[in-house]
């Protein structure tokens, strides 16, 4: 397999995936929204809002087909090791996701409009359910469990340790494709730098998954004990996934590592590290995805709708200074998302940058 | 046990929340010494502000129905229930006189406002108060 054509898999995959999940977020529902705002839910497929749905999604095919062949028409040419080439192939992605973001939000102001001058009623918020059940019994799994990818990194470390004066001093630091174009010294720092990498992703899952345990738990009044019960599952299997992905990650840069020290061969760690365990994530990302989600037409499973139209900027962002909940969970698509009249909620969405200014700084002392 | 609240009602909500919780304790779903939601977990999920909650949790721990310790959280009492004092049937009377009141206005036969009681309690309760 060439380098150019190594290069241009790994790096359509990706955008590739973006641009599906961007296209599919329409069908991945969990309540009685289209595009972010609250609908009947006999009016959820109405022709309308079908037509709206169909509009986006062919959008965002075609400009993201656009933008790939934009993308891997550059990637041919320059084969890949352009700088410039590089760049672009850095960018437009994000230029994709930035125009995504702009249709959405098209079909979330298109939607408002025909909510409004159809006349379509979601009740007012007026009864709530709360379970009297505390949070450790919410489903979501017990943070104990990250004790195994941690015991792992210190695993790792520790052998290293014991063998520091016997790695070779000369340590690979870059791969370009299979072959080595980089070394460094050996030292405490680039030795033990992935081990860090490890504990700080870790810790922001097992952060994460907390967050998500002191999420607001969303009861449908009409139908606490279903919906409850729904919620339960969803916070197992999003805890249970985060928890797979910081195992995973643990996984990676130990394969990067022993790379690294010369204890995997440049080949073998380059195919390990860069194909397989990404090919890994995404199956297991994949499979998660399909369970996390609802059937789509079960109407029974979608709550009764309420008219917080209000609160959900642009349909995506919860702003709500009255609400004490931290953590919510989203309006469109599947997951949690922070309430961003909390203070709290900014810090949140702050903490995974926190975290990679840290790694950054500390891989140039 | 799952508690209903109606943000509309006339009943302010920490009243609803303390006649919930009692008729949780009474009807039995609610056991002696299970744990409670923590007053900022109860008022995230309920999306209501926390003193709302913490009033809620105050008067039924000076009454003594619930305890809120620093470790354990909030459990519902453990240990006997507070007893039916002179003070409780003097508070139970003045809030039963506009009751009563409407009731004979309305021409309510005394028999039928004791049957009524007589039924809604043991229905609560779950047996024969007798």
């Amino acid at each position: 397999m060439s380098e150019a054509t190594m290069h241009v898999i790994m790096q359509s995959i990706p955008w590739v995936i973006l641009i599906m999940a961007t296209i599919l977020l329409p069908m991945l529902r969990r309540k009685s929204v289209s595009f972010g705002i609250a609908l009947p839910i006999d009016k959820l497929n109405a022709p309308e809002v079908l037509r709206i749905r169909r509009r986006y999604m062919l959008s965002c095919a075609v400009i993201g087909a656009a933008e790939l062949a934009l993308g891997l028409s550059f990637i041919g040419r320059e084969g890949g090791s352009g700088s410039a080439g590089a760049v672009l192939i850095g960018f437009l992605p994000l230029v994709y996701l930035f125009i995504a973001t702009l249709l959405f939000i098209r079909a979330n102001r298109q939607t408002a409009r025909l909510k409004a001058e159809l006349g379509w009623q979601v009740p007012e918020p007026r009864f709530v359910a709360v379970d009297t059940t505390p949070r450790r019994f919410s489903g979501a799994i017990s943070i104990w469990w990250y004790t195994i990818p941690i015991g792992l990194i210190l695993l790792e470390a520790g052998i290293l340790a014991v063998y520091y004066d016997r790695l070779p001093d000369i340590l690979n630091v870059h791969y370009h494709g299979s072959t080595v174009d980089r070394v460094e010294p050996k030292s405490l720092k680039t030795v033990f730098l992935p081990n860090l990498i490890q504990l700080l992703v870790v810790g922001l899952l097992a952060a994460v998954s907390q967050s998500i345990k002191t999420s607001k738990r969303e009861l449908d009044p009409n139908d606490p004990e279903g919906s409850s019960e729904r919620s339960r599952r969803l916070r197992r299997n999003g805890t249970f996934l985060l928890w797979g992905i910081s195992l995973l990650t643990t996984v990676e840069f130990g394969l990067v590592q022993f790379g690294l020290v010369g204890w995997l061969s440049s080949n073998v760690a380059t195919i390990a590290a860069a194909v397989v365990m990404p090919l890994v994530f995404i199956g297991f990302a994949i499979a998660f995805a399909a369970k996390m989600s609802m059937p789509t037409g079960k109407a029974a499973g979608y709550g009764t709708p309420v008219n917080d139209d209000r609160f959900w900027k642009a349909g995506l962002f919860y702003f709500n200074p009255d609400d004490p909940a931290v953590i919510v969970e989203k309006r469109v698509g599947i997951g949690w998302t922070v309430n961003f009249g909390h203070p709290i909620g900014w810090l949140v969405l702050a903490s995974p940058l926190l975290v990679a200014l840290i790694t950054l700084l500390i891989s140039l002392l | 046990m799952m508690i209903m609240l109606d943000l509309q009602s006339e009943i302010p909500i920490y009243t609803q929340l303390v006649n919930q919780i009692l008729e949780g304790i009474a009807s039995g779903r609610l056991k002696p010494g299970e744990p409670l939601p923590s007053v900022r977990s109860m008022a995230a999920d309920i999306g209501i502000n926390l003193h709302t909650v913490n009033k809620a949790y105050t008067i039924l721990k000076n009454d003594g129905f619930i305890q809120v310790h620093r470790q354990k959280g909030v459990i519902v009492q453990p240990g006997p229930m507070p007893g039916a004092t002179e003070q409780y049937e003097a508070r139970l009377l003045e809030q039963l006189k506009p009751l009563i009141a409407e009731a004979i206005c309305r021409g309510m036969r005394a028999d039928r406002l004791t049957a009524l009681l007589h039924q809604t309690y043991i229905q609560m309760k779950g047996a024969d108060p007798m």
